[in-house]
Protein backbone atom coordinates (compact mmCIF):
# COMPACT_ATOMS: atom_id res chain seq x y z
CA UNK A 1 0.00 0.00 0.00
CA UNK A 2 2.73 2.68 1.12
CA UNK A 3 4.71 1.81 -2.27
CA UNK A 4 1.26 2.25 -4.21
CA UNK A 5 0.61 5.50 -2.35
CA UNK A 6 4.26 6.53 -3.42
CA UNK A 7 3.41 6.10 -6.65
CA UNK A 8 -0.27 7.66 -7.20
CA UNK A 9 1.13 10.92 -5.30
CA UNK A 10 3.30 11.56 -8.23
CA UNK A 11 0.88 11.49 -10.38
CA UNK A 12 -0.74 14.77 -12.06
CA UNK A 13 -3.78 16.08 -11.70
CA UNK A 14 -5.04 17.96 -14.91
CA UNK A 15 -9.15 18.46 -13.13
CA UNK A 16 -9.96 21.74 -13.94
CA UNK A 17 -12.44 22.31 -10.83
CA UNK A 18 -15.10 24.74 -10.58
CA UNK A 19 -13.89 26.64 -13.78
CA UNK A 20 -15.33 23.41 -15.85
CA UNK A 21 -18.95 25.56 -14.75
CA UNK A 22 -17.68 29.15 -15.33
CA UNK A 23 -16.25 28.82 -18.33
CA UNK A 24 -17.89 27.90 -21.58
CA UNK A 25 -14.34 27.76 -23.81
CA UNK A 26 -12.26 25.37 -21.30
CA UNK A 27 -13.20 23.22 -24.30
CA UNK A 28 -14.22 23.17 -27.89
CA UNK A 29 -16.64 20.56 -28.04
CA UNK A 30 -18.51 21.02 -31.61
CA UNK A 31 -22.35 21.01 -31.46
CA UNK A 32 -23.09 21.18 -28.49
CA UNK A 33 -24.97 24.24 -26.83
CA UNK A 34 -26.36 22.45 -24.26
CA UNK A 35 -22.84 22.92 -22.39
CA UNK A 36 -23.25 26.29 -22.45
CA UNK A 37 -26.73 25.98 -21.71
CA UNK A 38 -25.89 24.13 -18.67
CA UNK A 39 -23.05 26.67 -17.53
CA UNK A 40 -25.94 29.32 -17.83
CA UNK A 41 -28.20 27.39 -16.19
CA UNK A 42 -25.57 27.17 -13.28
CA UNK A 43 -24.76 30.78 -13.18
CA UNK A 44 -28.11 32.66 -13.16
CA UNK A 45 -29.39 29.56 -10.49
CA UNK A 46 -26.78 30.81 -7.98
CA UNK A 47 -27.90 34.76 -8.79
CA UNK A 48 -31.45 33.81 -8.61
CA UNK A 49 -30.68 32.54 -5.13
CA UNK A 50 -28.83 35.40 -4.18
CA UNK A 51 -31.83 37.31 -5.51
CA UNK A 52 -34.39 35.67 -3.46
CA UNK A 53 -32.64 35.71 -0.11
CA UNK A 54 -32.70 39.32 -0.92
CA UNK A 55 -36.31 39.47 -1.78
CA UNK A 56 -37.89 37.51 0.70
CA UNK A 57 -35.62 40.10 3.25
CA UNK A 58 -36.78 43.02 1.58
CA UNK A 59 -40.50 42.46 0.94
CA UNK A 60 -40.76 41.87 4.69
CA UNK A 61 -39.69 45.41 5.45
CA UNK A 62 -43.88 46.16 4.93
CA UNK A 63 -44.57 44.18 8.17
CA UNK A 64 -41.11 44.86 9.88
CA UNK A 65 -41.08 48.61 9.93
CA UNK A 66 -43.87 49.82 8.32
CA UNK A 67 -45.39 51.00 4.74
CA UNK A 68 -42.88 54.33 5.02
CA UNK A 69 -39.53 51.72 4.96
CA UNK A 70 -41.38 50.21 2.44
CA UNK A 71 -42.88 53.36 -0.04
CA UNK A 72 -39.07 54.41 0.35
CA UNK A 73 -37.74 51.35 -0.71
CA UNK A 74 -39.46 51.28 -3.65
CA UNK A 75 -38.43 54.78 -4.29
CA UNK A 76 -34.82 53.09 -4.86
CA UNK A 77 -36.49 51.22 -8.46
CA UNK A 78 -37.26 53.99 -10.02
CA UNK A 79 -35.20 55.08 -12.60
CA UNK A 80 -31.96 53.91 -13.87
CA UNK A 81 -30.13 53.61 -10.08
CA UNK A 82 -27.46 50.59 -9.00
CA UNK A 83 -30.63 49.07 -7.07
CA UNK A 84 -32.76 48.74 -10.68
CA UNK A 85 -30.14 47.60 -12.36
CA UNK A 86 -28.90 44.58 -10.02
CA UNK A 87 -33.06 44.04 -10.11
CA UNK A 88 -33.13 43.69 -13.98
CA UNK A 89 -30.25 41.53 -14.39
CA UNK A 90 -31.45 39.07 -11.29
CA UNK A 91 -34.86 39.25 -13.61
CA UNK A 92 -32.92 38.33 -16.30
CA UNK A 93 -31.39 35.53 -14.57
CA UNK A 94 -34.55 34.08 -13.32
CA UNK A 95 -36.56 33.95 -16.87
CA UNK A 96 -33.17 32.37 -17.98
CA UNK A 97 -33.30 29.97 -15.27
CA UNK A 98 -37.37 29.23 -15.78
CA UNK A 99 -37.26 28.92 -19.73
CA UNK A 100 -34.26 26.80 -19.86
CA UNK A 101 -35.46 25.14 -16.66
CA UNK A 102 -38.85 23.86 -18.38
CA UNK A 103 -36.52 22.01 -20.94
CA UNK A 104 -34.67 20.76 -18.46
CA UNK A 105 -37.68 18.72 -16.77
CA UNK A 106 -39.08 17.83 -20.07
CA UNK A 107 -35.62 15.88 -20.64
CA UNK A 108 -34.32 15.34 -17.29
CA UNK A 109 -37.22 14.08 -14.96
CA UNK A 110 -39.78 12.74 -18.25
CA UNK A 111 -36.60 11.98 -20.84
CA UNK A 112 -39.20 13.31 -23.24
CA UNK A 113 -37.37 14.80 -26.70
CA UNK A 114 -34.02 13.29 -26.45
CA UNK A 115 -34.36 11.08 -29.62
CA UNK A 116 -34.82 7.43 -28.77
CA UNK A 117 -31.84 4.48 -29.18
CA UNK A 118 -30.64 3.41 -32.69
CA UNK A 119 -28.52 1.58 -34.76
CA UNK A 120 -25.41 4.09 -35.26
CA UNK A 121 -24.64 5.38 -38.58
CA UNK A 122 -22.82 7.79 -40.45
CA UNK A 123 -22.12 10.95 -39.50
CA UNK A 124 -22.49 9.38 -35.91
CA UNK A 125 -24.57 12.37 -34.31
CA UNK A 126 -26.00 11.26 -30.78
CA UNK A 127 -29.87 11.27 -30.83
CA UNK A 128 -29.68 13.26 -27.86
CA UNK A 129 -28.34 16.37 -29.83
CA UNK A 130 -30.81 15.58 -32.70
CA UNK A 131 -34.00 15.54 -30.11
CA UNK A 132 -36.53 18.36 -29.72
CA UNK A 133 -34.32 19.38 -26.62
CA UNK A 134 -32.35 21.12 -29.39
CA UNK A 135 -35.11 23.04 -31.03
CA UNK A 136 -36.41 23.91 -27.13
CA UNK A 137 -33.44 25.45 -26.48
CA UNK A 138 -32.88 27.46 -29.24
CA UNK A 139 -36.18 28.89 -28.54
CA UNK A 140 -34.79 29.15 -24.89
CA UNK A 141 -32.39 31.52 -26.21
CA UNK A 142 -34.84 33.43 -28.09
CA UNK A 143 -37.45 34.09 -26.20
CA UNK A 144 -35.46 34.43 -23.07
CA UNK A 145 -33.77 37.96 -24.84
CA UNK A 146 -37.52 38.81 -26.22
CA UNK A 147 -38.66 38.54 -22.59
CA UNK A 148 -35.76 39.95 -21.35
CA UNK A 149 -36.01 43.17 -23.08
CA UNK A 150 -39.61 43.66 -22.59
CA UNK A 151 -39.03 43.30 -18.82
CA UNK A 152 -36.23 45.98 -19.73
CA UNK A 153 -39.33 48.29 -21.28
CA UNK A 154 -41.65 47.72 -18.84
CA UNK A 155 -39.07 48.45 -15.94
CA UNK A 156 -36.70 51.29 -17.60
CA UNK A 157 -39.95 53.29 -19.64
CA UNK A 158 -42.84 53.38 -18.04
CA UNK B 1 -30.26 12.54 4.68
CA UNK B 2 -32.91 11.96 2.18
CA UNK B 3 -32.70 9.99 -0.40
CA UNK B 4 -31.42 11.68 -3.19
CA UNK B 5 -33.97 10.43 -5.60
CA UNK B 6 -37.04 12.22 -3.16
CA UNK B 7 -35.08 15.54 -3.30
CA UNK B 8 -34.69 15.32 -7.10
CA UNK B 9 -38.12 14.53 -7.13
CA UNK B 10 -39.14 17.61 -4.74
CA UNK B 11 -36.58 19.59 -6.87
CA UNK B 12 -38.49 19.09 -10.35
CA UNK B 13 -42.16 19.20 -9.05
CA UNK B 14 -41.41 22.34 -7.27
CA UNK B 15 -39.64 23.08 -10.56
CA UNK B 16 -42.29 23.08 -12.41
CA UNK B 17 -44.49 24.44 -9.74
CA UNK B 18 -42.01 27.45 -9.87
CA UNK B 19 -43.03 27.98 -13.87
CA UNK B 20 -46.36 28.73 -12.83
CA UNK B 21 -45.98 30.43 -9.81
CA UNK B 22 -43.08 33.03 -10.96
CA UNK B 23 -45.10 33.47 -14.42
CA UNK B 24 -48.13 34.86 -11.98
CA UNK B 25 -45.35 36.88 -9.49
CA UNK B 26 -43.78 38.56 -12.53
CA UNK B 27 -47.34 39.14 -14.69
CA UNK B 28 -48.12 40.47 -11.62
CA UNK B 29 -46.16 43.73 -12.00
CA UNK B 30 -46.97 44.46 -15.45
CA UNK B 31 -48.40 47.63 -15.32
CA UNK B 32 -51.24 47.39 -18.31
CA UNK B 33 -52.49 44.12 -17.15
CA UNK B 34 -53.42 46.17 -13.67
CA UNK B 35 -55.33 48.84 -15.25
CA UNK B 36 -52.30 51.22 -14.16
CA UNK B 37 -49.41 53.99 -15.81
CA UNK B 38 -45.97 52.66 -14.97
CA UNK B 39 -44.04 49.54 -12.73
CA UNK B 40 -43.49 51.88 -9.59
CA UNK B 41 -47.31 52.30 -9.39
CA UNK B 42 -47.54 48.23 -9.41
CA UNK B 43 -45.70 48.46 -6.13
CA UNK B 44 -47.75 50.99 -4.16
CA UNK B 45 -48.72 49.91 -0.92
CA UNK B 46 -52.16 49.12 -1.31
CA UNK B 47 -51.69 47.47 -4.54
CA UNK B 48 -49.31 45.14 -2.70
CA UNK B 49 -50.98 45.00 0.29
CA UNK B 50 -53.91 43.58 -1.60
CA UNK B 51 -52.02 40.82 -3.00
CA UNK B 52 -50.78 40.09 0.04
CA UNK B 53 -54.09 39.75 2.25
CA UNK B 54 -55.64 38.12 -1.35
CA UNK B 55 -53.29 35.91 -2.27
CA UNK B 56 -51.33 34.64 1.07
CA UNK B 57 -51.16 31.18 0.11
CA UNK B 58 -50.13 31.20 -3.54
CA UNK B 59 -47.48 33.43 -2.16
CA UNK B 60 -46.50 31.38 0.67
CA UNK B 61 -46.64 28.10 -1.45
CA UNK B 62 -44.28 30.10 -3.67
CA UNK B 63 -41.79 31.39 -1.27
CA UNK B 64 -41.53 28.05 -0.04
CA UNK B 65 -40.82 25.95 -3.35
CA UNK B 66 -38.71 28.61 -4.54
CA UNK B 67 -36.71 28.63 -1.51
CA UNK B 68 -36.51 24.67 -1.16
CA UNK B 69 -35.07 24.60 -5.23
CA UNK B 70 -33.04 27.51 -4.39
CA UNK B 71 -31.23 26.16 -1.35
CA UNK B 72 -31.00 22.62 -2.75
CA UNK B 73 -29.80 23.91 -6.24
CA UNK B 74 -27.11 26.01 -3.72
CA UNK B 75 -26.44 23.19 -1.56
CA UNK B 76 -25.82 20.50 -4.75
CA UNK B 77 -23.27 22.61 -6.27
CA UNK B 78 -21.56 22.77 -2.72
CA UNK B 79 -21.42 19.27 -2.49
CA UNK B 80 -20.01 19.17 -5.85
CA UNK B 81 -17.00 21.68 -5.04
CA UNK B 82 -15.70 19.46 -1.97
CA UNK B 83 -16.06 16.66 -0.39
CA UNK B 84 -15.35 15.14 3.25
CA UNK B 85 -17.38 13.85 5.83
CA UNK B 86 -17.64 16.99 7.55
CA UNK B 87 -18.06 19.47 4.67
CA UNK B 88 -21.12 17.13 3.80
CA UNK B 89 -22.72 17.11 7.05
CA UNK B 90 -21.81 21.47 7.47
CA UNK B 91 -23.37 21.74 4.07
CA UNK B 92 -26.90 19.64 5.18
CA UNK B 93 -26.88 21.74 8.18
CA UNK B 94 -26.92 25.15 6.83
CA UNK B 95 -28.72 24.32 4.52
CA UNK B 96 -31.57 22.70 6.71
CA UNK B 97 -31.21 26.41 8.76
CA UNK B 98 -30.99 28.64 5.91
CA UNK B 99 -34.38 26.85 4.70
CA UNK B 100 -35.74 27.65 7.74
CA UNK B 101 -34.95 31.26 8.91
CA UNK B 102 -35.73 32.01 5.35
CA UNK B 103 -39.45 30.60 5.77
CA UNK B 104 -39.89 32.15 8.74
CA UNK B 105 -39.10 35.45 7.39
CA UNK B 106 -41.32 35.06 4.16
CA UNK B 107 -44.57 33.63 6.64
CA UNK B 108 -44.06 37.00 8.67
CA UNK B 109 -44.41 38.98 5.76
CA UNK B 110 -47.36 37.49 4.62
CA UNK B 111 -48.77 37.24 8.47
CA UNK B 112 -47.69 40.18 9.97
CA UNK B 113 -48.43 42.75 7.26
CA UNK B 114 -50.83 45.54 8.79
CA UNK B 115 -53.06 47.39 6.39
CA UNK B 116 -51.24 50.69 4.85
CA UNK B 117 -52.51 54.14 6.56
CA UNK C 1 -17.43 19.14 -37.50
CA UNK C 2 -19.19 15.90 -36.38
CA UNK C 3 -16.67 13.33 -34.74
CA UNK C 4 -17.12 11.53 -38.20
CA UNK C 5 -16.31 14.23 -40.77
CA UNK C 6 -16.43 12.37 -44.22
CA UNK C 7 -14.62 15.11 -45.72
CA UNK C 8 -11.77 14.39 -44.31
CA UNK C 9 -10.62 11.76 -46.10
CA UNK C 10 -9.58 13.79 -49.43
CA UNK C 11 -8.36 16.71 -47.05
CA UNK C 12 -4.70 17.66 -47.82
CA UNK C 13 -2.55 19.24 -44.25
CA UNK C 14 -0.22 21.41 -44.21
CA UNK C 15 3.30 20.00 -45.54
CA UNK C 16 4.60 20.81 -41.77
CA UNK C 17 2.93 20.80 -38.98
CA UNK C 18 4.18 22.07 -35.50
CA UNK C 19 2.92 20.13 -32.86
CA UNK C 20 2.77 21.26 -29.35
CA UNK C 21 2.45 18.89 -26.64
CA UNK C 22 2.08 18.71 -22.83
CA UNK C 23 4.56 16.64 -21.40
CA UNK C 24 4.79 15.77 -17.61
CA UNK C 25 7.62 13.89 -15.96
CA UNK C 26 6.95 12.00 -12.80
CA UNK C 27 10.81 11.81 -11.54
CA UNK C 28 10.76 15.30 -11.52
CA UNK C 29 7.04 16.23 -11.17
CA UNK C 30 7.90 18.61 -14.00
CA UNK C 31 5.30 19.71 -16.97
CA UNK C 32 5.69 21.20 -19.91
CA UNK C 33 4.89 22.22 -23.25
CA UNK C 34 7.19 20.99 -25.94
CA UNK C 35 7.37 21.90 -29.68
CA UNK C 36 8.11 19.22 -32.43
CA UNK C 37 7.68 19.65 -36.30
CA UNK C 38 6.30 17.41 -38.02
CA UNK C 39 6.53 16.83 -42.35
CA UNK C 40 3.21 15.09 -43.12
CA UNK C 41 1.71 13.04 -45.88
CA UNK C 42 -2.10 12.45 -47.09
CA UNK C 43 -4.07 10.61 -44.74
CA UNK C 44 -2.02 11.39 -41.70
CA UNK C 45 -3.47 10.52 -38.41
CA UNK C 46 -2.49 12.75 -35.00
CA UNK C 47 -1.42 8.97 -33.81
CA UNK C 48 0.52 8.45 -37.06
CA UNK C 49 2.17 12.00 -36.20
CA UNK C 50 2.73 11.22 -32.67
CA UNK C 51 4.61 7.96 -32.83
CA UNK C 52 6.55 9.54 -36.20
CA UNK C 53 8.03 12.16 -33.51
CA UNK C 54 8.75 9.26 -30.88
CA UNK C 55 10.78 7.05 -33.94
CA UNK C 56 12.45 10.40 -35.48
CA UNK C 57 12.57 13.28 -33.05
CA UNK C 58 12.33 12.57 -29.55
CA UNK C 59 12.38 9.17 -28.16
CA UNK C 60 10.91 9.62 -24.72
CA UNK C 61 7.51 10.60 -25.42
CA UNK C 62 5.18 8.78 -23.93
CA UNK C 63 2.03 7.55 -25.31
CA UNK C 64 -0.90 4.76 -25.35
CA UNK C 65 -2.24 3.48 -28.23
CA UNK C 66 -3.03 -0.29 -29.74
CA UNK C 67 -5.31 -0.80 -32.96
CA UNK C 68 -5.08 2.26 -34.51
CA UNK C 69 -8.56 2.31 -36.19
CA UNK C 70 -10.90 3.41 -32.91
CA UNK C 71 -11.31 -0.19 -31.66
CA UNK C 72 -9.53 -0.26 -28.52
CA UNK C 73 -10.06 3.09 -26.89
CA UNK C 74 -6.49 3.09 -25.77
CA UNK C 75 -5.76 6.86 -27.11
CA UNK C 76 -8.11 9.30 -25.94
CA UNK C 77 -6.66 12.19 -25.74
CA UNK C 78 -7.40 16.47 -25.73
CA UNK C 79 -6.46 17.55 -29.47
CA UNK C 80 -6.57 21.20 -29.80
CA UNK C 81 -9.12 21.64 -26.87
CA UNK C 82 -11.66 18.80 -28.37
CA UNK C 83 -11.41 15.38 -26.33
CA UNK C 84 -10.95 12.70 -29.64
CA UNK C 85 -9.33 9.78 -29.97
CA UNK C 86 -5.58 10.51 -32.05
CA UNK C 87 -6.00 7.32 -33.88
CA UNK C 88 -9.42 8.54 -35.66
CA UNK C 89 -8.28 12.45 -36.07
CA UNK C 90 -7.01 13.37 -39.09
CA UNK C 91 -4.28 15.69 -38.85
CA UNK C 92 -6.08 17.58 -42.09
CA UNK C 93 -9.13 17.80 -40.12
CA UNK C 94 -7.38 19.77 -36.62
CA UNK C 95 -4.40 22.05 -38.84
CA UNK C 96 -5.40 24.47 -41.41
CA UNK C 97 -2.70 26.09 -43.31
CA UNK C 98 -3.39 29.02 -41.77
CA UNK C 99 -2.77 27.35 -38.52
CA UNK C 100 -0.92 24.68 -38.72
CA UNK C 101 -0.65 24.21 -35.28
CA UNK C 102 -1.83 21.08 -33.34
CA UNK C 103 -2.04 21.29 -29.39
CA UNK C 104 -2.28 17.76 -27.80
CA UNK C 105 -2.83 17.39 -23.94
CA UNK C 106 -3.30 14.46 -21.83
CA UNK C 107 -7.25 13.62 -21.17
CA UNK C 108 -8.57 15.78 -18.22
CA UNK C 109 -10.22 14.27 -14.74
CA UNK C 110 -7.71 11.84 -14.91
CA UNK C 111 -4.42 11.63 -13.34
CA UNK C 112 -1.42 11.93 -15.83
CA UNK C 113 1.01 9.10 -15.25
CA UNK C 114 3.73 10.18 -18.22
CA UNK C 115 3.24 12.76 -20.77
CA UNK C 116 0.17 11.43 -22.88
CA UNK C 117 -0.75 8.61 -20.65
CA UNK C 118 -3.29 8.60 -17.85
CA UNK C 119 -4.55 6.51 -15.12
CA UNK C 120 -7.52 4.54 -15.60
CA UNK C 121 -7.78 2.78 -12.09
CA UNK C 122 -10.65 5.46 -11.26
CA UNK C 123 -12.49 5.05 -14.17
CA UNK C 124 -12.83 0.92 -14.23
CA UNK C 125 -13.18 0.87 -10.62
CA UNK C 126 -16.20 2.82 -11.51
CA UNK C 127 -17.64 1.09 -13.95
CA UNK C 128 -16.96 -2.23 -12.08
CA UNK C 129 -18.82 -0.82 -9.22
CA UNK C 130 -22.37 -0.74 -11.62
CA UNK C 131 -22.32 -4.53 -11.93
CA UNK C 132 -21.41 -4.00 -15.69
CA UNK C 133 -23.03 -7.80 -16.32
CA UNK C 134 -25.77 -9.93 -16.65
CA UNK C 135 -27.27 -11.07 -13.16
CA UNK C 136 -29.36 -13.87 -12.72
CA UNK C 137 -31.43 -15.13 -9.48
CA UNK C 138 -31.13 -19.35 -10.80
CA UNK C 139 -27.26 -19.42 -10.60
CA UNK C 140 -27.38 -23.12 -11.74
CA UNK C 141 -29.24 -22.07 -14.78
CA UNK C 142 -26.72 -19.45 -15.12
CA UNK C 143 -23.55 -21.98 -14.63
CA UNK C 144 -24.86 -24.70 -16.90
CA UNK C 145 -27.57 -22.62 -19.68
CA UNK C 146 -29.51 -25.39 -21.44
CA UNK C 147 -31.24 -22.77 -23.64
CA UNK C 148 -30.64 -19.52 -24.61
CA UNK C 149 -32.51 -16.78 -23.09
CA UNK C 150 -35.58 -14.50 -25.08
CA UNK C 151 -34.31 -11.24 -26.30
CA UNK C 152 -36.82 -9.92 -28.88
CA UNK C 153 -35.08 -8.01 -31.78
CA UNK C 154 -36.96 -4.27 -30.10
CA UNK C 155 -35.97 -5.00 -26.64
CA UNK C 156 -32.44 -5.22 -28.71
CA UNK C 157 -32.26 -2.05 -30.01
CA UNK C 158 -33.38 -0.25 -26.72
CA UNK C 159 -30.11 -0.84 -25.43
CA UNK C 160 -27.91 -1.82 -28.49
CA UNK C 161 -26.37 0.99 -29.13
CA UNK C 162 -25.23 1.98 -24.93
CA UNK C 163 -23.83 -1.31 -25.23
CA UNK C 164 -20.99 -0.21 -28.12
CA UNK C 165 -18.73 1.46 -25.30
CA UNK C 166 -15.01 1.11 -25.47
CA UNK C 167 -14.29 2.67 -22.81
CA UNK C 168 -12.33 5.09 -24.23
CA UNK C 169 -12.83 7.66 -21.32
CA UNK C 170 -13.64 10.72 -23.47
CA UNK C 171 -17.16 11.03 -22.22
CA UNK C 172 -15.50 11.44 -18.63
CA UNK C 173 -12.85 14.19 -19.93
CA UNK C 174 -15.44 16.19 -21.69
CA UNK C 175 -17.73 16.02 -18.17
CA UNK C 176 -18.15 19.03 -16.12
CA UNK C 177 -19.37 17.86 -13.57
CA UNK C 178 -16.46 14.99 -13.59
CA UNK C 179 -14.12 17.84 -13.54
CA UNK C 180 -14.81 18.91 -9.78
CA UNK C 181 -16.78 16.29 -8.32
CA UNK C 182 -14.34 13.07 -8.25
CA UNK C 183 -16.89 11.19 -6.80
CA UNK C 184 -19.60 11.59 -9.45
CA UNK C 185 -19.97 7.88 -11.30
CA UNK C 186 -19.26 9.49 -14.95
CA UNK C 187 -21.03 8.93 -17.72
CA UNK C 188 -19.55 5.66 -19.68
CA UNK C 189 -20.42 4.02 -15.65
CA UNK C 190 -23.74 5.50 -16.07
CA UNK C 191 -25.04 4.43 -19.22
CA UNK C 192 -23.27 1.21 -18.99
CA UNK C 193 -25.65 0.67 -15.81
CA UNK C 194 -28.56 1.69 -17.86
CA UNK C 195 -27.48 -0.62 -20.43
CA UNK C 196 -27.80 -3.58 -17.93
CA UNK C 197 -30.71 -1.86 -15.78
CA UNK C 198 -33.30 -2.49 -19.30
CA UNK C 199 -32.28 -5.34 -20.28
CA UNK C 200 -34.75 -7.82 -19.93
CA UNK C 201 -32.54 -11.09 -19.75
CA UNK C 202 -31.01 -9.27 -16.20
CA UNK C 203 -32.21 -9.57 -12.76
CA UNK C 204 -29.91 -7.52 -10.86
CA UNK C 205 -31.63 -4.22 -11.87
CA UNK C 206 -32.56 -3.50 -8.11
CA UNK C 207 -29.36 -3.26 -6.79
CA UNK C 208 -28.21 -1.39 -9.72
CA UNK C 209 -31.04 1.32 -9.03
CA UNK C 210 -29.80 1.34 -5.09
CA UNK C 211 -26.11 2.43 -6.41
CA UNK C 212 -26.98 5.04 -8.87
CA UNK C 213 -29.73 6.30 -6.98
CA UNK C 214 -27.11 9.15 -5.62
CA UNK C 215 -25.82 13.17 -5.78
CA UNK C 216 -22.74 10.93 -7.32
CA UNK C 217 -24.50 8.95 -9.00
CA UNK C 218 -27.53 9.15 -11.85
CA UNK C 219 -28.50 12.92 -10.45
CA UNK C 220 -24.78 14.28 -10.54
CA UNK C 221 -25.68 14.30 -14.06
CA UNK C 222 -27.09 18.08 -15.44
CA UNK C 223 -27.19 17.62 -19.36
CA UNK C 224 -24.14 19.37 -20.53
CA UNK C 225 -24.77 16.63 -23.06
CA UNK C 226 -20.74 17.01 -23.71
CA UNK C 227 -20.71 13.53 -23.36
CA UNK C 228 -23.31 12.34 -26.17
CA UNK C 229 -21.19 15.35 -28.63
CA UNK C 230 -17.37 13.50 -28.48
CA UNK C 231 -18.45 10.23 -27.96
CA UNK C 232 -16.49 8.27 -31.12
CA UNK C 233 -18.86 5.55 -31.16
CA UNK C 234 -22.29 7.78 -30.94
CA UNK C 235 -23.27 6.04 -27.76
CA UNK C 236 -25.16 8.86 -26.03
CA UNK C 237 -24.21 8.37 -22.54
CA UNK C 238 -26.12 11.61 -22.23
CA UNK C 239 -29.52 10.48 -23.29
CA UNK C 240 -28.86 6.76 -21.19
CA UNK C 241 -28.72 8.83 -18.03
CA UNK C 242 -31.52 10.94 -18.53
CA UNK C 243 -33.44 7.15 -19.49
CA UNK C 244 -32.17 6.04 -16.38
CA UNK C 245 -33.18 9.27 -14.01
CA UNK C 246 -36.40 8.78 -15.38
CA UNK C 247 -36.66 5.40 -14.97
CA UNK C 248 -35.97 5.42 -11.49
CA UNK C 249 -38.31 8.72 -10.35
CA UNK C 250 -40.66 6.40 -12.28
CA UNK C 251 -39.51 3.23 -10.51
CA UNK C 252 -39.37 4.97 -6.34
CA UNK C 253 -43.32 6.29 -7.14
CA UNK C 254 -43.80 2.67 -7.62
CA UNK C 255 -45.20 3.62 -12.12
CA UNK C 256 -42.19 1.07 -13.49
CA UNK C 257 -41.60 -2.46 -13.76
CA UNK C 258 -39.10 -4.61 -14.86
CA UNK C 259 -39.72 -7.04 -17.52
CA UNK C 260 -37.39 -10.18 -17.04
CA UNK C 261 -37.60 -12.92 -19.70
CA UNK C 262 -36.29 -16.35 -18.77
CA UNK C 263 -34.81 -18.78 -21.00
CA UNK C 264 -37.17 -19.98 -24.18
CA UNK C 265 -36.85 -23.70 -23.61
CA UNK C 266 -36.84 -26.31 -26.08
CA UNK C 267 -36.94 -24.97 -29.66
CA UNK C 268 -40.66 -26.39 -31.45
CA UNK C 269 -41.13 -29.76 -33.29
CA UNK C 270 -39.29 -29.84 -36.66
CA UNK C 271 -42.32 -28.45 -39.16
CA UNK C 272 -43.45 -30.80 -42.10
CA UNK C 273 -40.78 -30.74 -45.03
CA UNK C 274 -42.44 -29.25 -48.02
CA UNK C 275 -41.90 -31.02 -51.11
CA UNK C 276 -39.68 -29.58 -53.74
CA UNK C 277 -41.36 -27.51 -56.62
CA UNK C 278 -41.41 -29.78 -60.23
CA UNK C 279 -38.67 -27.61 -61.56
CA UNK C 280 -36.12 -28.19 -59.57
CA UNK C 281 -34.34 -31.60 -59.27
CA UNK C 282 -31.38 -32.64 -57.18
CA UNK C 283 -28.13 -33.74 -58.53
CA UNK C 284 -28.27 -37.18 -59.48
CA UNK C 285 -27.02 -39.71 -56.58
CA UNK C 286 -27.99 -37.26 -53.51
CA UNK C 287 -30.80 -37.62 -51.30
CA UNK C 288 -32.35 -35.12 -49.69
CA UNK C 289 -33.83 -37.03 -46.76
CA UNK C 290 -30.42 -38.85 -46.28
CA UNK C 291 -28.78 -35.45 -45.94
CA UNK C 292 -30.77 -33.74 -43.61
CA UNK C 293 -30.77 -36.93 -41.16
CA UNK C 294 -27.35 -37.51 -41.09
CA UNK C 295 -24.84 -35.24 -38.84
CA UNK C 296 -22.59 -32.49 -40.59
CA UNK C 297 -18.49 -33.57 -41.09
CA UNK C 298 -16.37 -31.38 -41.53
CA UNK C 299 -12.29 -33.00 -41.91
CA UNK C 300 -10.99 -30.70 -39.58
CA UNK C 301 -7.52 -33.20 -39.45
CA UNK C 302 -7.17 -33.78 -43.16
CA UNK C 303 -7.96 -29.66 -43.78
CA UNK C 304 -5.40 -28.79 -42.09
CA UNK C 305 -2.73 -31.14 -42.74
CA UNK C 306 -3.41 -30.45 -46.30
S1 LIG D 1 -19.44 6.13 -23.79
FE1 LIG D 1 -18.35 6.69 -25.69
S2 LIG D 1 -16.88 8.27 -25.03
FE2 LIG D 1 -17.58 7.24 -23.17
S3 LIG D 1 -16.07 5.61 -22.77
FE3 LIG D 1 -17.74 4.71 -23.98
S4 LIG D 1 -17.10 4.88 -26.12
FE4 LIG D 1 -15.80 6.28 -24.91
S1 LIG E 1 -5.34 3.10 -30.93
FE1 LIG E 1 -7.14 1.92 -30.52
S2 LIG E 1 -8.62 3.48 -30.39
FE2 LIG E 1 -6.91 4.63 -31.06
Amino acid sequence: MAGRQGRSARLLDLRPGWKAFVNPWLLRIANNPERLAFIMHRVTGVIASLFLFLHIISTNVPAREGWEAWREEVMNLQGLTLTSILFYIAMGAILFHGLNGTRLILAEALALGIGRPEKPKPPYIAPLLRGFQRTLLYATFVLWIILWALLGYVMFFT
Amino acid sequence: MARASLLYLLQYVTGALMIVLVSWHLAMRIPWLRGVESFIETLDSTVVYNEITGFSVLLLLLAYSTLFHGINGLRMILLELRHGRYWDRAVNIAALITFIVFAAIATHSVVGVEPPS
Amino acid sequence: MAIFDARAAVMIPPRKVKFLIRRYNPEEGRSWWQEYEVETYRGMTVLDALLKIKEEIDHTLVLRYSCRMAVCGSCGMIINGTPRLACQTQVAEVASEARPVVKVEPMYNFKVIRDLVVDFTEFFEKHRRVKPYLIRRDVEERENPKYEYRLLPEEYESFYQYSLCIACGLCVSACPVFASDRRFLGPQALAQAYRFIIDPRDEGWAERLEIVDSEDGVFGCHLAASCSAVCPKEVDPGAAIQRLRSLLLRYRLGLWKKKISGPVGPLEKKAERKPLPPEAETLPGVSLEELEESEVEIPVDELIAG
